[in-house]
């Protein structure tokens, strides 16, 4: 809460508050402030989300002045946000909790400037000493800042005030510099006060995993090996490597999507019930059943992970080139934009259910889902013919682009004969509550400023993810191009990662 | 939401009451028949919403409020009108659906039945109701006449839902029905939660005055209120302190802990209260302002002063901009201290946006119960001033 001591909110039907704050944005000129951040609070602040006396502090080398910064972000919420613009009074009032500091990433003296800023706002808006420093910088300058907040005193809370700092992924390009960020962090500052968005996990529909799992009475019988042939996660673009060519031949398809956010939702769906809904304990079952998926061997990879690259095709009606045509991409790149991984995981509930996982670029179509496809019923009692197209029942978990739930299932077509059919069962968000969803940063802004850390990634997880995708990563760095298989842009992906899914077996069409 | 509806009026047809469900089923037929989109219909329902009226001009509107509503929360809708300018016991029904198209073309329809009943048949409009409303579903009852709260036609509805609203909107302290309501939902003991559009207005209220107060520094200041005034629209024709107003006043000093010490009208539009809070005396005072912007007795402005030895000053005040938007500004200033303040623009607040926000609440809302019990005590404080010579 806000305040619990606040007796006008005692026992109150309102939306939370959370407590007085700062967020200090730095690198504020780039891109994700412009586009996510300072949109996403202005959507708080509009929707009465946000404390009073609430400041932004954007940081920077640029040299700027407050009301450049102000002119700059009323572009970019203009721009960028999703409602619809902002009155004058309404911007006067937000851009005026709006300040800006400049300084270099490393240089104390400019830590010792905005130290003095932040005071100032303190006392003249309220903010209390709790502050938030917001990392929206390329990598390389991640380290750089956490170690001048440690050197400046930023870094430590002040008696009854709290200071939090966010990261953006990357969280390391492998496990040795994950390990070593994640200590570099840890030198500074404590696990609790560390949040490590992963936007994903801020979706409707990834939240609604854990309460379809953990609210329903029905799906908790049925969510084990008994029940269940296997699952499929999906997270399909169109898209391509969008101008970012550059940054994608160091990361690929396992580093960018599967080792964070398609683990992360492997794990909320194998995980045990928690005893709460405290972070920790939510994060203590993801974490154990993520320990509980059985490694990769190295002379394995090949028969459990499969890995393409998109050549020129046809996408939404347009012809689009190749990956190594993209700008910024080396024509003998082969870096992957397609990973199929199929995971065992080693319990008592999941034994002998494979968990596939994939994601691509230049597929298809854009779809983000995760399919739980139950066992066929144990006897054929119906008998088959050509008129008879029912399947085993399907759960569909839909994230995107039109969140909601499927249950298929089987269903006897109207005549004298018994002939079946499969039919879908749809409950969609959409149209189900009309109200808007938060987007996922005004979320995971809203659950930092309240201390909710629930939906970020704690530092045990970043480290087994990574773990579990080390073995894939250095067997495909050390083939060349030998298992890299091509795909034509618009399909979806390379027919090698069919074979993955074994006998009886497809990846769903979407 | 950007959702356009479809509502085919033409499409609500008489039906025989005792047919109803099997008439909407051949409905949904229909417009899965109909439907200008290649997916099928999709028939959600979220909950029963129950209107009842008197008015038949009021029809229209309450048709418009259900399915604004059900764009947001799909439902089943039972509207009824109790005709009483007819003697003879009749009912009549009619069915339609409310269809929405949304970005996707999907097209989402609920259903409306309506029911209009006259004579002894209104007595008896909760039986005809009940076997209409979908098991299993939370049932809210709008009911718009607060004449018949002790009428037998209210009271058998109330074993049926979860939820009465009701609207206190036009009611001053020197209405009769003003305590009479007060006391009826403070002293029910139905299963069914009672509650007041003129209170979900004070929801933005509530929620930015709390909000002044959520630092922990300023929240001490609470404890050193000595003066409040609550300004709201003048209604000329209207004497008396309006209701909302009093519910804040209401909710202001049951929240704090504060004892009515007395109360008295300064004059048709104005009046003051004295409190005591523990160690300290707070005088609030309930005044009215000409405002050609804010609708008549709605609330326009609350000011809050502490003295501990600062001065500190703590306001919301509200204003129509563009004919459409209510801008708030919420204010902090202590002497030699914090000063700032927030505007933010939130959309009138329709009767669809009222209810919208009802249906969220499930239960007895205690705030409510203790702001209606506070506000009862000063109406009768009013009541017994008057009465001195």
């Amino acid at each position: 809460m806000a305040n619990d001591l606040n007796p006008l909110r005692a026992e109150a039907h309102v939306e939370r508050t959370p407590p007085p704050c700062a967020i200090v944005i730095f690198g504020v000129s780039g891109d994700l402030a412009k586009r996510k951040l300072v949109p996403a609070l202005f959507n708080l602040a509009r929707e009465r989300r946000l404390p009073g006396g609430f400041s932004i502090v954007g940081y920077s080398r640029s040299p700027m002045s407050d009301e450049a910064l102000r002119s700059l972000m009323y572009d970019a919420v203009i721009r960028f946000s999703n409602t619809s613009p902002p009155t004058t009074a309404e911007w006067d009032s937000f851009a005026a909790g709006m300040f800006y500091c400049q300084g270099e990433y490393d240089d104390i003296a400019g830590y010792a400037r905005l130290a003095e800023r932040l005071a100032a706002i303190d006392a003249e808006r309220g903010t209390s000493g709790n502050r938030i420093f917001y990392l929206s910088t390329p990598p390389a300058l991640v380290g750089p800042i956490i170690d001048t907040l440690g050197a400046s005193g930023l870094a430590q809370s002040r008696p009854g005030s709290w200071t939090r700092i966010v990261i953006e992924k990357p969280l390391g390009y492998d496990l040795a510099t994950a390990r070593e960020l994640n200590t570099r962090i840890s030198r500074i500052f404590q696990e609790d006060q560390v949040y490590r968005i992963d936007h994903y996990r801020a979706k409707e529909t990834v939240q609604n995993i854990v309460a379809l799992r953990f609210a329903n009475g029905i799906f908790e019988p049925v969510w084990n090996r008994r029940y269940i042939d296997h699952v499929q996660i999906t997270a399909a673009e169109t898209v391509g490597v969008e101008g970012r060519g550059g940054y994608y031949e160091s990361a690929g398809a396992v580093r960018d999507m599967l080792q964070n956010h398609l683990l992360q939702l492997l794990a909320l769906v194998g995980m045990e019930p928690p005893t709460s809904l405290d972070a920790d304990a939510i994060r203590d079952e993801a974490v154990k059943v993520a320990k509980a998926i059985r490694p990769i061997p190295p002379d394995e990879v090949d028969a459990h992970a499969v890995r393409g690259q998109y050549t020129a095709g046809w996408v939404g009606g347009k012809m689009v080139p190749g990956y190594r045509e993209e700008e910024g991409v080396s024509p003998n790149s082969t870096t992957e934009t397609y990973a199929a991984i199929r995971f065992e995981i080693d319990n008592w509930r999941w034994a002998g259910v494979p968990f596939f996982l994939r994601s691509g670029k230049r597929l298809t179509k854009r779809a983000a889902e995760i399919a739980v496809q139950f066992r066929q019923v144990p006897m054929r009692l119906f008998t088959t013919t050509e008129a008879d197209l029912h399947e085993p029942n399907l759960l569909v978990m839909k994230i995107q682009p039109d969140e909601g739930l499927t249950l298929r299932l089987a269903a006897k077509l109207p005549g004298h004969a018994i002939h079946l059919r499969s039919v879908n069962m749809e409950f969609r968000y959409g149209t189900s509550f009309g109200i808007r969803s938060s987007e996922a940063y005004e979320r995971l802004l809203l659950d930092c400023m309240f201390g909710d850390a629930t939906l970020f990634t704690r530092r045990d997880m970043v480290e087994i993810g990574w773990t579990l995708m080390m073995p894939i990563l250095d067997h495909w760095a050390a083939s060349g191009e030998r298992n890299l298989h091509f795909y034509e842009a618009g399909t979806w992906g390379p027919e090698a990662a069919n074979q993955l899914m074994g006998e009886g077996r497809a990846w769903r069409r979407l | 939401m950007g959702m356009g509806i479809v509502e085919d009026i033409e499409r609500r047809r008489p039906v025989d009451i005792a047919a109803i469900e099997r008439e909407l089923t051949e409905l949904w037929k229909l417009a899965a028949e109909e439907g200008t989109t290649t997916d099928a219909v999709m028939r959600v329902c979220l909950l029963n919403l129950l209107v009842f009226t008197t008015e038949a001009t009021r029809l229209g509107e309450v048709s418009e409020v259900v399915a604004k509503v059900t764009e947001s929360a799909p439902c089943r809708a039972i509207i009824m009108h109790a005709d009483l300018s007819k003697a003879t016991a009749e009912t009549h029904a009619w069915i339609a659906s409310h269809c929405h198209t949304d970005e996707q073309m999907r097209q989402v329809c609920c259903e409306e039945i309506r029911v209009t009943a006259s004579g002894a048949a209104i007595r008896y409009l909760a039986r005809t109701v009940a076997p209409l409303i979908v098991s299993d579903l939370p049932v809210f009852l709008w009911w718009q006449d607060l004449r018949m709260l002790h009428e037998k036609c209210f009271l058998d509805f109330l074993p049926e839902v979860d939820r009465v609203i009701v609207d206190s909107h036009g009611l001053t302290h020197q209405d009769p029905q003003t305590s009479q309501l007060a006391r009826f939902v403070l002293e029910s003991r139905h299963r069914a939660a009672f509650s007041d559009l003129n209170w979900t207005r004070l929801t933005r209220w509530r929620d930015l005055i709390a909000g002044l107060f959520d630092a922990p520094e300023l929240t001490q200041y609470l404890r050193q209120l000595t003066r409040v005034t609550i300004f709201y629209a003048k209604d000329e024709e209207a004497p008396g302190i309006p209701f909302q107003a009093l519910l804040i006043a209401g909710f202001l000093a049951a929240q704090l802990g504060w004892t009515l010490k007395d109360a008295y009208q300064i004059n048709r539009h104005e009046a003051e209260l004295r409190f005591r809070a523990h160690h300290r005396r707070v005088t609030l005072v309930l005044a009215s302002q000409a405002s050609q912007d804010v609708p008549q007795r709605h609330l326009t402005e609350v000011t809050l002063w502490a003295e501990c030895p600062e001065m500190a000053r703590f306001s919301v005040t509200c204003q129509l901009v563009n004919g459409t938007d209510w801008l708030y500004t919420s204010a902090v200033e202590i002497s030699g201290g914090a000063r700032y303040h927030t505007t933010i623009a939130l959309p009138q607040l329709t009767e669809a946006r009222l209810m919208l926000r009802e249906i969220e609440i499930f239960g007895r809302s205690k705030p409510y119960e203790r702001a209606l019990r506070m506000a009862l005590d000063i109406v009768t404080e009013l009541e017994l001033d008057a009465q001195l010579p």
